[in-house]
């Protein structure tokens, strides 16, 4: 036994030496390496997981505001639509009573016209048969002197017989 | 003046052996290559430590990049045998440390200049060839410390977990007599394990780092290449299987046994 570990040169101290220099190993280790990287590697991890769980609640906050706006652009073209309908039910009243009241006024106009009208034949009609009498007034005096009484009669009623004629 | 260029077919063949060479003493502890070699592998691990932890970054890049992506391979094959994210996390550091030392031993120890930058001394009436440097593995004290240490940790992560006496129970059990027959065995186990650890690390190592020297001096360019290729492949093909066997052992032993 002695000569084989004389042979393989064992020697406790130096048995003793290695093992003092692998325990300093693995506390330097732990302390300057393994520690440090497994806490960054554990720090990386909790940031990414963050990172993945805000990228899907953005994603599901995106959804929400797409859903909402969808919701808020259908209930908005059914409120214009609403809107739309309305004005142009109060368009067609509003056009009726425009038309409405064109028509009043036209017809008051058109009678008003009438009216204006008829005074203005009546006025002229009295213009004309004061002319006329007029006209007669002087045509029989004109002739009255020069003609004997029938055929001063007879001129006469033919001259009123004309003025009539002309009046109308 | 003559200068004396010594050609590789003058070299002198190669001294093989199998326990470490001692350096020098100090305070009646012999420094040997391979625990100088230990120490710088720990320095540089530290220092690489400390440039990755200095200025950690939100988003990664460069060294802290290769540092992450490492660790986070590692905690997910660790997840998957233990079957929690917790328990990776909690035995990650014993098992990272020693697949990190382990790999990092085992490819200086191929570093051109390890095992070959030394002086000649006088032994028994010849002059042989004693490196400063030496792969860590290829000695056994190194192998069986970490064989050692893992089975400690081992029972004592099993102790942590169960309990002491739950612990005790698989090797110690007198409800029957075969009961009690496969304590004994799951004892003898336990130093078995201690056993093949170191053995299966060393006898890998000291035999690629015998290869190289071989290859090295029957032929010193490109043929020992390929070699040097497997070296870091069986280099890390050990680191893993160290790691992992510890690993599996840490879940047999945190589990309730029945």
């Amino acid at each position: 036994m002695q000569e084989l570990v004389r042979q393989f040169g064992l020697d406790w101290k130096l048995l003793l030496a290695q093992v003092v220099n692998f325990l300093i190993l693995l506390y330097l280790l732990e302390r300057f390496a393994y520690g440090p990287i497994i806490a960054m590697l554990a720090e990386r991890r909790r940031k990414i997981e963050e990172g993945i769980a805000a990228s899907k609640n953005a994603l599901q906050r995106l959804a929400d505001a797409e859903k909402t706006r969808s919701e808020m652009i259908l209930k908005a073209e059914q409120e214009s639509l609403g809107v739309v309908s309305a004005a142009e039910d109060t368009a067609k009243v509003q056009a009726r009573a425009i038309l409405n009241a064109a028509n009043n006024a036209s017809e008051q106009v058109v009678a008003s016209g009438h009216r204006k009208i008829e005074e203005d034949r009546l006025k002229l009609e009295e213009e004309v048969n004061a002319h006329a009498v007029g006209l007669i007034k002087r045509g029989l005096a004109a002739t009255i002197g020069k003609m004997n009484p029938t055929e001063r009669d007879e001129v006469l009623i033919k001259d009123a017989l004309r003025a009539l004629s002309i009046s109308r | 003046m003559q200068l004396d260029f010594i050609t590789w077919y003058d070299a002198p063949m190669p001294h093989i052996e199998i326990g470490a060479e001692k350096i020098f003493t100090f305070a009646h502890f012999a420094i040997t290559n391979t625990l100088l070699m230990s120490w710088a592998v720990v320095v540089f691990l530290i220092v690489l430590a400390q440039i990755i932890s200095r200025r950690m970054a939100m988003v990664p890049a460069g060294l802290q990049n290769a540092a992450e992506a490492g660790v986070e391979k590692l905690l997910g094959f660790m997840e998957g045998v233990l079957h929690s994210r917790e328990r990776a996390e909690k035995y990650f550091p014993v098992i990272a440390t020693i697949f990190i030392l382990i790999l990092i031993c085992n490819w200086f120890g191929i570093i051109p200049g390890v095992g070959s930058i030394g002086f000649f001394e006088v032994q028994n009436g010849q002059h042989v060839f004693v490196p400063l440097l030496r792969s860590v593995a290829s000695d056994l004290n190194f192998t069986l410390a970490l064989a050692l240490t893992s089975v400690i940790i081992v029972n004592v992560l099993g102790i942590t977990a169960l309990g002491f006496r739950s612990h005790a129970s698989k090797f110690f059990s007198f409800k029957s007599p075969i009961s009690f027959f496969v304590g004994l065995l799951e004892l003898l186990g336990e130093f078995s394990k201690m056993i093949s650890f170191a053995f299966r690390l060393f006898g890998n190592i000291f035999a690629g780092e015998v290869l190289l020297i071989i290859m090295g001096f029957l032929s010193p360019y490109i043929i020992p290449v390929p070699f040097l290729g497997l070296e870091i492949f069986v280099g890390f093909i050990q680191a893993l299987v160290f790691s992992m066997l510890t690993l599996v052992f840490i879940s047999i032993a945190i589990e309730q046994h029945a």
